[in-house]
């Protein structure tokens, strides 16, 4: 099997006018739903499926696609703008992105977001090109034991992101495990905390919980300090510019984004969400301005959506080599693929090579055409959401509730809606960062459930999991990290304490 | 402000100590089982141990040093919850239409500056941009008004 | 509650159907039908309902609606189904998964053999017992030997009470063996420990096997049906070796809400069998393995019944029951 000629026959296949032409309207209507806030890229994949039933297999997931990769990015836009993120893989995005909004640098804040989601997202598409067979098989690799480490060692690295305040971070990431418990255990089918209805036993939505912790409680902090949003400024190619500081410290954290987002991509089960935390924890620990960050730093942006993007892209490698979807958004990609009567797994790729050649080149053109979409347009979407904030949350209210009921139909979902954006209000009044709950409820079921199955398999004999190459590094870097942590938080409080108690008694 | 102790930093605490007794005591129904075997009961009732601890650790970071009381918005807070209420129960009532309708308006009562002109321009269009967008160009199987419920 | 709410997928055929210009109504149906599928989009469930609506819409000339109702393991779409009018206008997808369920829980919000009508079945497919590549057998025998003999051994199901939990532990009872179910949130993370070599087997359906079969990532080592299927006929079954009268097969059969005027249900099934027997759609079922299976509405309802009473024995017999 010759490469070149794959790649050439795949490029023939995506630069035919049809799909090129629904390439880039999948790009364009992503780019719309991610960047309506409230509207993440799940809830934009399940609207826009039923339109693609029609469609010729390979069409109908070259838009879809494009409308997956197109909605992470809109995602972007609103998180950066408004700190509304679309999806759970952009709240790390607000991080930095909205600080620089509010010192009037979204245009270099949105720059930098496509020139890092480009790269990232080329990244990803030369691992699937290049790499694909050979990753499938070292996913295997991974097993119970190897999942519950590394699952243990993201949840660990995203609570020590807010480093000002460990124990409130450790804190909100156990409060997202604990809520991750809701819902029938798979081993004994006892349903936990569900208060008997039947719609928490699949767990609480996640949509519903992500866009009351963020979208709802934004909203009401906001009207209740009446923002009339004044940060929003035109956002001229000039203004996009970035400083020569930022430029000289952007590539490398975009590049070493790429690389952990590539790698989380291509593993089952993990998807974007954990890529982007660690890349920005990641930059936070090696970065010399580590004060800078959540302040507007260019490495809290780069580093996280080159991440977000190269995983959204290596994820494939998962659904189309193995057949097993690494997301809830790729679930509904790999649903739109059965529906062609085409099943994704090992075969794929010699029974339908031009399915999957095609998609890989569509994958690339897609991103270009992002690009070319969004470096001059990016001052059309800023003024779709430059509509005044009084007329634009109630909007974002709508298409929240809307969203999140389209995903399940279940209107009980909105409930929960509801309450998370009481929740996330609370915890905001008491200063707790919610990125690391919403992260322990995405990893918590996840350690729990390869926790059980690792002593299953293994009879209950813990010492396996340190035995074991893979899990054993990578639990002895986690207590490493763990220590680390308690030094910050007992050195912090010291310091603190000196410093508020002396300025008190002045 | 207070002088002896930091009030948003008790409170964190209080609450995160709330949560974790929540999960603990619930977590009582359920089976603990071997580690080997782990029952449905097992993680949550460690998470809430942890969770009570770390509740108690921020509370010590609250004493003698001061702070603020947090400033509670009960206005934004009722206009936003009660919209997202509104949406949830007229949805399934009256379809789509008019429930964006009713959650606009009531968000926009959470708007001190937003006079009764600009909430019925703002929700009427709001309501039929909802219909076209979502109902007539996406066709999603949402029922636009009463008749198609 | 949106049967007349036209989705896009079957917005072509209603257009279709006009352009044909003018068929006649028949009584029944005069509007679109709903099929609820309990289960999110892409799962097997909701495949076979898309095919048989799609091909049931192009017989009548009327849409047919697929409604995904996900939620608590098929509870909230049965749930709401014995809640609509039973006029033959909402009806569900249900799979032996349904009957297991009822053997397995006590906390469901209906009576699963009262408040439903069984209409027709619709067709069934065997399991495969998929083991990993290098395990240390020859055949089914010493396959049956190796996992009575060792107590270390464990094997992937996807859920308590689910079809792969209760094949698992009927092979288990079958052979005298103790291997140990590990649960899985689905087919296909339970497959890729398999091929890592994690556990030893799973049990899981053609569709998602046989494509890892063919790429030897997986050694088929039996079928959980009475007969051997032509998608596969070198695989052995289990009941032609040595474990005769061993059958767990996935099959799906439509339902109605209860109190269905009988006139409308024969309406349906006849329909319904009509598909059935069509070419394309046994050649769908192929596929997978799968063959199609028409019967009266009294033979589902009897098929049902026999299904309920047979796993709530395994359920006792293998203790497999919700805590």
């Amino acid at each position: 099997m010759d490469i070149w000629s794959n790649i050439g026959d795949g490029f023939s296949t995506a630069l035919s006018v049809t799909n090129l032409s629904y390439c880039l309207l999948g790009v364009f209507l992503g780019t719309f739903f991610g960047a309506l806030p409230g509207i993440g890229s799940l809830a934009a994949v399940t609207m826009l499926l039923p339109i693609t039933y029609y469609l010729e297999p390979t069409t109908a997931l070259v838009m879809l696609a494009g409308v997956y990769y197109g909605a992470e990015y809109g995602g972007s836009i609103s998180s950066i703008l408004l700190n509304l993120p679309g999806t759970p893989s952009n709240a790390v995005t607000c991080l930095d992105g909205y600080p620089m909004t509010q010192q009037g640098r979204s245009g270099v804040a949105l720059f930098a977001t496509t020139i890092a989601s480009f790269w990232g997202g080329t990244f990803g598409i030369v691992m699937l090109y290049t790499l694909s067979p050979m990753i499938a098989q070292w996913a295997l690799a991974f097993g119970p034991a190897e999942y519950f480490a590394i699952m243990v060692f993201g949840l660990v690295a995203a609570a020590t992101v807010t480093q000002d305040a460990p124990a409130k971070g450790l804190a909100m990431v156990v409060v997202g495990m604990s809520l991750g418990t809701v819902g029938a255990d798979l081993t004994t089918g006892v349903a936990r905390y569900d208060f008997g209805n039947f719609e928490l036993h699949d767990g609480v939505s996640f949509i519903a919980l992500a866009m009351g912790l963020f979208g709802v409680s934004e909203i009401i902090l906001s009207i209740s300090q009446k923002i009339d949003k004044p940060f929003i400024q035109a956002v001229t190619l000039r203004s996009m510019i970035p400083t020569r500081d930022e430029v000289r410290r952007s590539p490398m954290p975009m590049l070493r984004g790429a690389g952990i987002g590539a790698f989380f991509g291509a593993l089952p089960g993990t998807g974007p969400s954990i890529a982007t935390f660690i890349g920005y924890a990641l930059e936070k620990r090696l970065s010399p301005h580590a004060d800078q960050f959540g302040k507007g730093a260019i490495e809290g942006i780069m580093s996280p959506e080159s991440a977000n993007n190269a995983a959204v892209q290596a994820a494939f490698i998962p659904t189309m080599t193995l057949g097993i979807p690494g997301s809830a958004t790729m679930a509904v990609m790999m649903g739109a693929l059965l529906i062609h009567g085409i099943q994704p797994g090992p075969q794929l790729m010699s029974e339908n090579p031009e399915i999957f050649w095609g998609l890989a080149a569509s994958f690339w053109i897609g991103n270009v055409l992002l690009l070319i979409l969004n470096i001059p347009l990016i001052g059309l979407w800023v003024r779709l959401l430059k509509v005044p904030y009084g007329i634009l949350y109630p909007a974002v209210i709508c298409f929240i509730c809307i969203g999140v009921y389209t995903v399940r139909t279940s209107a009980f979902d909105v409930g929960l809606v509801l309450f998370f954006g009481f929740a996330g209000y609370v915890l905001r009044l008491l200063r707790f960062e919610l990125a690391p709950l919403l992260i322990g409820f995405i990893l918590g079921p996840m350690v729990e459930a390869n926790f059980k199955r690792a002593m299953l398999i293994y009879r209950g004999d813990f010492m396996t999991l340190l035995e074991r190459p893979i899990s054993g590094s990578l639990l002895t870097l986690t207590g490493l990290l763990l220590l680390w942590s308690v030094w910050v938080i007992i050195r912090n409080r010291r310091e603190r304490r000196q410093l508020l108690v002396g300025g008190a008694d002045d | 402000m207070t002088r002896h102790f930091d009030p948003v930093e008790l409170l964190a605490g209080l609450l995160i100590v709330a949560i974790g007794a929540f999960f603990f005591i619930g977590a009582q129904d359920f089976s603990m089982g071997t580690v080997a075997r782990m029952g449905p009961g097992y993680v949550p009732r460690g998470l809430g141990i942890i969770g009570i601890g770390l509740g108690l650790v921020i509370l010590t970071g609250a004493v003698r040093v001061p702070g603020y009381w947090p400033h509670f918005s009960f206005r934004a807070l009722a206009a936003i919850l009660g919209s997202i209420a509104v949406f949830g129960v007229l949805l399934i009532q009256v379809g789509l239409v008019g429930a964006t309708l009713a959650a606009s308006i009531t968000a926009m009562m959470g708007n001190p500056d937003a006079g009764w002109r600009m909430i019925a321009i703002t929700s009427v269009v709001l309501a039929l941009l909802c219909w076209v967008l979502f109902v007539l160009l996406l066709q999603l199987p949402i029922p636009a008004f009463w008749w198609d419920l | 509650m949106n049967t007349r709410l036209i989705s896009a997928s079957v917005l072509a055929s209603g257009i279709a159907a006009l352009a044909a210009g003018g068929a006649l109504a028949q009584e029944f149906p005069s509007e679109p039908v709903t099929i609820v599928v309990p289960f999110s989009p892409g799962g097997s469930n909701d495949i076979v309902a898309r095919q048989l609506g799609q091909q049931l819409s192009q017989m009548w000339d009327q849409p047919v609606v697929i409604d995904n109702r996900p939620g608590g393991g098929a509870t909230i779409g049965s749930a709401y189904l014995a809640e609509q009018d039973p006029d033959g206008y909402t009806i569900m997808i249900a799979s032996v998964t349904f009957t297991m369920n009822a053997a397995v829980r006590d906390d469901l919000p209906f009576n699963p053999r009262e408040d439903f009508t069984p209409i027709a079945l619709i067709g069934q497919v065997p399991l495969v017992v998929g083991a990993r590549p290098d395990i240390p057998v020859e055949d089914v025998a010493s396959f049956f030997e190796y996992i009575r003999g060792s107590d270390a051994l464990s094997y992937g199901a996807t859920g308590m009470g689910s079809i792969q939990h209760f094949a698992g532990e009927l092979l288990n009872q079958a052979v005298g063996a103790q291997v140990q179910v590990v649960q899985y949130p689905g087919g296909g993370p339970a497959m890729t420990d398999v091929m890592g070599g994690f556990i030893e087997y799973s049990i899981g359906s053609m569709t998602q096997m046989m494509p890892q079969v063919e790429a030897g990532n997986i050694r088929p080592i039996a079928l959980t049906s009475l007969e051997r299927s032509p998608a596969a006929p070198d695989i052995p079954t289990l009941n032609e070796s040595g474990l005769e009268g061993f059958e767990v097969i996935q099959w799906w059969a439509i339902l109605g809400p209860d109190g269905m005027p009988e006139d409308v249900v024969e309406t349906l099934n006849s329909s319904i069998n009509d598909v059935l027997t069509t070419e394309e759609f046994t050649k769908f079922l192929a596929n997978d393995g799968g063959t199609p299976r028409p019967m009266s509405p009294q033979e589902t309802a009897d098929f049902m019944a026999a299904n309920y009473d047979r796993w709530a024995e395994v359920a006792e017999q293998a203790n497999i029951v919700a805590e």
